[in-house]
């Protein structure tokens, strides 16, 4: 599927004649943007802090519904504070931070969640920082202190989305409003993702016998489940008992203070719509059936019936006309086993600690199977869905945890896994047991899908870590690219890179690897992960290529390769790439 | 005069003994009422006990004659013990006072010589010699290479190192180092374990046994019959199942005697008299006990006597009465807490203090159950009430208090060690942790569903983040001997590499609670952490080299251990079943557990528990208050645990509201709770008190003093009690005033040192809080105060109570000779929270 044009340019007013040097322009880099969001259908003041943000040519969005003119230019007061939020230590680093001013506008049909923004100069494309779209008012923090409860900002109208900053340690930010008897409210306290971990408490302003102006906290909920690749941000649901005047305090989770510290307090009612929503879900995902979406390793990726055919796709030859295109799911409820063959696509909840579901399958000698697992509703780190698969006698086939020693070799670590493989020494009848790890926790939500089927060699996700890059006339850039072969796919994927700017081209090549030691005990490693290669893209950029006046998007595609039969096209990865000029040569529209 | 109780029933008619005419007496009687001796040269020690006109009861066995009705069967000595001499049946006649008592006695084997046992008839003689206690060869590592059992807990490991030799280590069962025996059967005379006895040759334990004397002919004998161990079986040599002593408590006074009778009883059943064949070790110097286990008064006080036979042990109580008080005075009581302290005091002729005054009663309740003191307001609304239920209302008002959920979230965020690096280097696990312990407190959770959701605490929640320090599952014994000492406020861990040296505690007992522990693991990354156990306590992935089964092996046998609790109830792991969540049931409805939980909240408002220290209940460190102990855990347990009802109960006591004024009778007293006993306020308690006088707010940084930005900083406003991982706080003030850590299970050392000393001097704390603009000092300027109203005003803010007339006339005198009267006013505040008044809760 083509990828749709999802550029937004809004040329500026500057002069495009650049000052001209023998080096190539310094990138821009952008920290942070203060507010990080406005509502649908609104325009809005926005400042953002970056360095070497001078004659921006171009503020790209990820959206044609966002738009930007920027302003002006000005060194950061506080310039000896904050830092690149995720930018890897590049030429430009050093440069002292300065302040964008820009208006955004916000279209009305601009989808709701977070969108991502770069500006463009004859540096080239900078980083992505984060724009939340809303639905709610916006509303701004009050110029005047509100850190002490008595001199609350008064919030009068809902929903809304109030954005503040906590520059100084130890700062807190308090918002009054009223609520009614048996109204409930909901809370999201959002982070920019540049440094602030927001944290929320709400108080009733009750006073106590030692002081009148004491306040009686009500709910905290900072994001206290703190795992990797999980959201952190602050979220509180709380039904009020009484009608009356309450707090909201905004603070850092450690007191942070700095000034990229940004937050939104989004506030609604029950009553302006459904609570629990993902505030800082994405705006843009790829379609669901794109090869962009695709993930071999999470435990959110879905099993639908027709996963089979999906797996095929990314493999090239003939195909099984005897497989099933579609693989009617089978409810698991008790603890009896109940026989399938494979494939088999297994459906259930855990709904009390320590329930085991369980399957009985039949092998033969040496075959090859996969085993997925998915969690519907709730996930790891509460869901922990424990898989094992033992033999008639009851001895221990393998199981979805993959041990491994630490580098020290005196610590022994389980990690459970979404996906494991595993090859059938012997024939045989197998039993999969489905449970949580633990034996107290369960219930509605600790819903799961597991396939159970054989293995098909395929492509897996590919790898590259850059989401942008900026190319130099008449120099050679590098990119790496990571392929997975999953399930003992043995043979080659072809990567190409598509969409390159006039001047360009891409070439594959060799790199020297790091050497890395080997790990001290990986264990079963290669039943939890796929074999994986590493090429290197580079990128010849012609001297007489044109500057590019915005970013091009190009678009990495893979095709396996099986027994010379060449695959279909999966696109892998897209990526921005501009080209800027070095030398005494004159940037080009 | 001696008086012998078991409990308050016989305790009462003593109570009135000193406003009584002299009792007489009126009835004897034997003890034991009757006996069969068994074999050749069984012996039976007799009590003879009198029964006066006052219902008391008292030892007259050291004034009584006796004779024996069938001399052919048994003879007695002057002492009231009784030899077997031939097979029959007679009868012991006590007389004394006129009158006289009977006991029968049946004579059983009397030519037959008892199957000789090594533990009977040596370890015994090494038992009551002192050789094998902790101090001397029974420790851990033994004394100079020889190593025995603590108090011959492991008669066939003894046999061992004195008849093979051998240098004892602590984790196997091999003997190390060269193997000389000490015991030389074929020139007995030379024999190492008697040279050293008798200082045939250099011995560090000094002499232990006199050449000649009966237990030295006894080894001798043991000897020359070739040092066999002698019979085995249960039947010819059964073991010691448990030791009495008779009376377990006792009151005597000055200079009065005792004689203890010390029985075992076998596991058949058959018991023994066991008087002569223990070791007596008194606790202090109250009271003296030879050799026969006479006890003898010394100087009024309580003490406890060990009494120490093969692999067991038991304890007497003595308390030594002061003389009795005439008039003494009748003391109003609000609860049965005060009915338990006041009986006893009485019972020692201490007099309990008067109630607290309201000025003293308003601050330290204040403090106990919001942890900080109140405000100037407060305190004069307080004393000016003529509202007879005022201190009731006082109570309830702060039970119900945001303070009050803050300080008690403190001291068990403290108990529980809430911190980052205890709790896994993770700030985020910490603010969970410590939000559960908030909620808990906050919802009045009962205590026994809070130790629950601890102890068996699973997956990614919030309680099972303690499970993982430094990221680790902590060593089964680590883990459970945290979670015993903490909520049934028992020290195990002696019995880890022994049997317990003092209590009934076995190695394999605690390795038995400890593989309750021993299947836990941590899922996932460091980062990650979902806290689990093995199912089945099998290994899970066993794919990997050095990969091992989930459970205990004990350390000396190597063999598997079952989870079983220490009532002897084994908890196999099976597929399904959770074994930790069996033990947390078990312990938190054992009576440990309440007894144990009212003991730590009772030393919270008195500064020491009736077990002291709270969290090491031993036979030999017995409670103050037995059955104050056992009536406050009842009460909690019937009320569901509920801690604000335990602490409703204390806090109303009379006992609490005694003053911290000492009267002649009870100055010295620390342990009865005759008054109030000052207590140092904790760093953290202090720092706000300090704060809230002078009026300038702490600030507490993650930054080093002169480092680059090193992180955040604490909301503005917060206490020093409401912070949540305390250790990553710099704080010199908190540090010298001796706030924990959190690394292990807090104890807390109250005394003073140098370095508060200086810190009062010069630390930035109180210079900084004093010089600090918009403090008290400064709105006293703004609103121009007088110097009298200033004084009134710090003296309510920091000590709950106006000044003197003659404290308020002295300091107003002082400011006033200083031309600076900020300078003045600085020199006031800091005389006020460098006061000991200040610093302590009294």
């Amino acid at each position: 599927m083509p990828m749709r044009l999802i550029v937004r340019m809004a040329l500026l007013a500057a002069p495009l004649s650049l000052e001209l040097s023998a080096a190539p322009p310094a990138q821009p880099d952008l920290i942070s943007m203060f507010p990080f969001g406005g509502q649908q259908g609104t325009s809005f003041r926005a400042t953002v802090r970056g360095k070497v943000l001078d004659n921006v040519t171009a503020v790209w969005f990820d959206c044609e519904h966002l738009s930007a003119t920027t302003t002006g230019v000005q060194p950061d007061p506080a310039a000896s504070a904050g830092s690149s939020a995720g930018s890897k230590k590049k030429k430009g680093s050093s440069a002292p931070t300065q302040l964008l001013s820009m208006n955004l506008k916000v279209a009305p049909d601009a989808g709701v969640g977070m969108h991502s923004m770069r500006i463009l100069t004859p540096g080239g494309i900078s980083n992505a920082i984060s724009v939340r779209v809303h639905a709610e008012p916006a509303l701004l923090e009050s110029a005047t202190s509100h850190s002490e409860p008595s001199a609350a900002q008064t919030i009068t109208a809902f929903p809304v989305a109030i954005s503040g900053k906590l520059t100084g340690g130890g700062e807190l930010d308090y918002y009054a409003f009223e609520a009614r008897q048996g109204e409930t409210f909901r809370f999201d306290g959002l982070s920019s993702g540049t440094g602030l971990d927001p944290s929320l408490r709400l108080f009733e302003p009750g006073g106590s016998w030692f002081r009148q102006d004491r306040l009686t906290e009500l709910a905290f909920n900072d994001d206290e489940v703190w795992y990797p690749g999980l959201s952190a941000h602050a979220r509180i649901t709380y039904k009020f008992a009484k009608t009356g005047r309450y707090l909201i305090r905004v603070s850092g989770f450690l007191g942070e203070g700095r000034p990229d510290n940004l937050y939104q307090l989004a506030i609604r009612r029950e009553t302006d719509g459904p609570l629990e929503v993902d505030a800082m879900r994405p705006a843009h995902l790829p379609s669901p059936s794109s090869d962009l979406s695709w993930r071999e390793r999470t435990w959110k990726r879905e099993l639908k019936p027709d996963r089979l055919t999906a797996l095929r796709a990314r493999t090239a030859g003939a195909a099984d006309d005897k497989a099933p295109q579609k693989i009617a799911p089978l409810r698991l409820t008790g603890p009896q086993p109940v026989q399938v063959s494979l494939p088999a696509l297994l459906e259930g909840t855990i709904e009390r600690p320590a329930q085991i579901h369980r399957v009985k399958f039949a092998v033969k000698a040496n075959d090859r199977i996969a085993v997925e697992v998915e969690t519907l509703r709730q996930s790891i780190p509460e869901f922990n869905p424990y898989l094992r698969i033992v033999s008639a006698s009851g001895d221990e086939a393998f199981t979805n945890v993959h041990s491994t020693v630490n580098t020290c070799g005196d610590t022994i670590l389980k990690q459970i896994q979404p996906k494991t493989t595993y090859s059938f020494p012997r024939a045989g009848e197998f039993t999969l047991e489905i449970r949580d790890i633990t034996h107290t926790y369960a219930g509605l939500d600790f819903a799961y899908r597991v396939f159970l089927r054989s293995q098909v060699p395929h492509v897996g996700e590919v790898h590259a870590a850059e989401e942008q890059i900026n190319l130099v006339a008449g120099e050679v850039a590098k990119m790496g690219v990571e392929t997975d072969q999953e399930e003992g796919f043995d043979g080659q994927i072809a990567l190409t890179v598509e969409g390159l700017p006039a001047g360009v081209r891409a070439m594959m090549g060799t790199d020297v690897q790091p050497q890395v030691p080997p790990p001290y005990n990986q264990g079963k490693v290669e039943r939890f992960r796929p074999e994986s290669q590493k090429a290197t893209f580079l990128f010849l950029t012609d001297d007489t290529a044109p500057a590019t006046s915005r970013p091009v998007e190009a678009r990495i595609v893979a095709q396996p390769v099986v027994k010379g039969k060449l695959g279909g096209p999966l696109t892998v990865k897209k990526i921005l790439v501009t080209v800027v000029k070095a030398g005494n040569q004159e940037a080009t529209q | 005069m001696i008086r012998i109780y078991a409990g308050l029933l016989l305790v009462t008619p003593f109570l009135g003994a000193a406003t009584v005419d002299t009792p007489k007496l009126v009835s004897l009687r034997l003890l034991p009422e009757q006996r069969t001796l068994h074999g050749k040269k069984s012996s039976q020690q007799f009590l003879v006990l009198g029964r006066y006109s006052d219902k008391s009861e008292r030892d007259l066995t050291g004034q009584a004659r006796f004779t024996v009705t069938s001399p052919a069967s048994a003879r007695a000595d002057e002492a009231g013990r009784v030899f077997a001499v031939g097979d029959g049946e007679t009868a012991l006649v006590a007389t004394a006072g006129g009158l006289s008592a009977r006991a029968s006695l049946k004579v059983e084997g009397s030519g037959i010589d008892r199957p000789f046992s090594f533990p009977r008839d040596v370890v015994s003689i090494i038992t009551r010699r002192g050789c094998n206690t902790s101090g001397c060869h029974g420790g851990i590592k033994g004394q100079a290479g020889f190593k025995l059992s603590t108090h011959g807990i492991h008669p066939k490991e003894d046999y061992k190192w004195i008849v093979e030799g051998g240098v004892f280590q602590v984790l196997t069962e091999e003997a190390g180092g060269q193997k000389k025996p000490r015991v030389d059967t074929k020139t007995p005379e030379q024999s190492l374990i008697l040279q050293k006895a008798t200082m045939g040759i250099p011995h560090g334990g000094g002499m232990r046994l006199q050449k000649g004397s009966e237990d030295y002919d006894a080894i001798l004998a043991w000897a020359r019959n070739g040092a066999p161990y002698g019979a085995e079986d249960k039947a010819s040599n059964p073991k010691v199942a448990r030791l009495e002593v008779f009376p377990n408590n006792v009151f005597l006074r000055a200079g009065e005697k005792q004689r203890l009778l010390v029985t075992a009883f076998y596991e058949d059943g058959r018991a023994e008299d066991f008087t002569h064949q223990v070791l007596y070790e008194p606790q202090s110097g109250v009271v003296s006990v030879s050799a026969g286990g006479i006890v003898e008064a010394k100087k009024p006080g309580e003490a406890g006597i060990l009494v120490k036979a093969v692999g067991n042990l038991v304890r007497a109580g003595v308390g030594v009465l002061a003389d009795p008080m005439p008039n003494y005075p009748q003391v109003s009581r609000n609860n049965f807490i005060d009915d338990e302290v006041f009986d006893k005091l009485k019972l020692f002729s201490i007099v309990p203090s008067d109630l607290s005054t309201d000025a003293e009663f308003v601050r330290r309740i204040c403090l106990d159950l919001a942890g900080m003191a109140p405000p100037p307001g407060r305190v004069r609304e307080f004393v000016a009430s003529k509202d007879p239920r005022k201190r009731e209302k006082l109570i309830e008002t702060l039970l119900e208090s945001p303070e009050y959920i803050d300080y008690w979230t403190f001291r068990f965020a403290d108990l529980f060690r809430v911190a980052v690096f205890p709790v896994g280097i993770n700030p985020k696990w910490t603010q969970s942790y410590y939000q559960w312990i908030r909620d808990s407190i906050a919802a009045n959770k009962p205590y026994n569903q809070v130790a629950l959701e601890r102890i068996a605490a699973q997956g990614y929640s919030a309680p099972s983040r303690h499970y993982l320090p430094y990221f680790v599952i902590p060593p089964p014994q680590d883990g459970m001997g945290e979670q015993v000492r903490v909520f049934m406020g028992r020290r195990l861990d002696c019995a880890q590499c022994h049997d317990h040296p003092y209590e009934q505690w076995s190695q394999d007992q605690f390795w038995g609670m400890a593989a309750f522990f021993g299947s836990m693991f941590k899922l996932g990354s460091n980062a990650q952490g979902v806290v689990f156990d093995h199912p089945g306590g099998k290994e899970i992935a066993a794919d990997i080299a050095g990969a091992k089964d989930y459970r205990v092996l004990h350390p000396r046998t190597k063999q598997e251990v079952v989870p079983e609790l220490l009532d002897g109830r084994k908890i196999p792991y099976t597929e399904n079943n959770f074994p930790r969540m069996e033990l947390a049931k078990w312990m938190t409805s054992h009576p440990y557990f309440a007894e144990a939980a009212v003991n730590r909240i009772w030393s919270y408002f008195f500064g020491r528990g009736i077990v002291e220290p709270v969290d090491d209940y031993r036979s030999t460190n017995p409670p103050t208050h037995p059955q104050l102990l056992a009536r406050l855990a009842k009460n909690f347990a019937d009320s569901g645990y509920d801690l604000k009802k335990l602490m409703r109960v204390i806090a109303q006591s009379r006992t609490y509201q005694l003053s911290s004024r000492a009267k002649p009778s009870n100055e010295d007293d620390v342990v009865n709770y005759s008054h109030a006993l000052p207590r140092a306020l904790d760093a953290e308690i202090l720092l706000d008190a300090i704060s809230d006088v002078t009026g300038v707010p702490e600030i507490f940084s993650m930054q080093l003093p002169d480092a680059p930005d090193s992180g955040g900083q604490a909301p503005r406003g917060t206490r020093a009690l409401q912070l949540k991982e305390t250790d990553i706080y710099h704080s010199p003030f908190l540090d010298i005033y001796g706030r924990s850590n959190r690394f292990s299970v807090p104890e807390r050392n109250a005394k003073p040192n140098l370095s508060q000393a200086l810190h009062i001097l010069a630390g930035t704390t109180y210079n900084d809080k004093l010089f600090a603009k918009g403090g008290r000092i400064d709105g006293w300027i703004e609103r121009g105060t007088s110097n009298s109203d200033v004084v009134e005003e710090l003296y309510l803010a920091a000590f709950s109570r106006t000044p003197k007339p003659q404290e308020s006339a002295a300091l107003v005198k002082l400011i006033e000779k200083n031309p600076e009267r900020k300078e003045a006013l600085r020199d006031l505040m800091w005389a006020v929270v460098s006061s000991r008044e200040f610093a302590e809760n009294h």
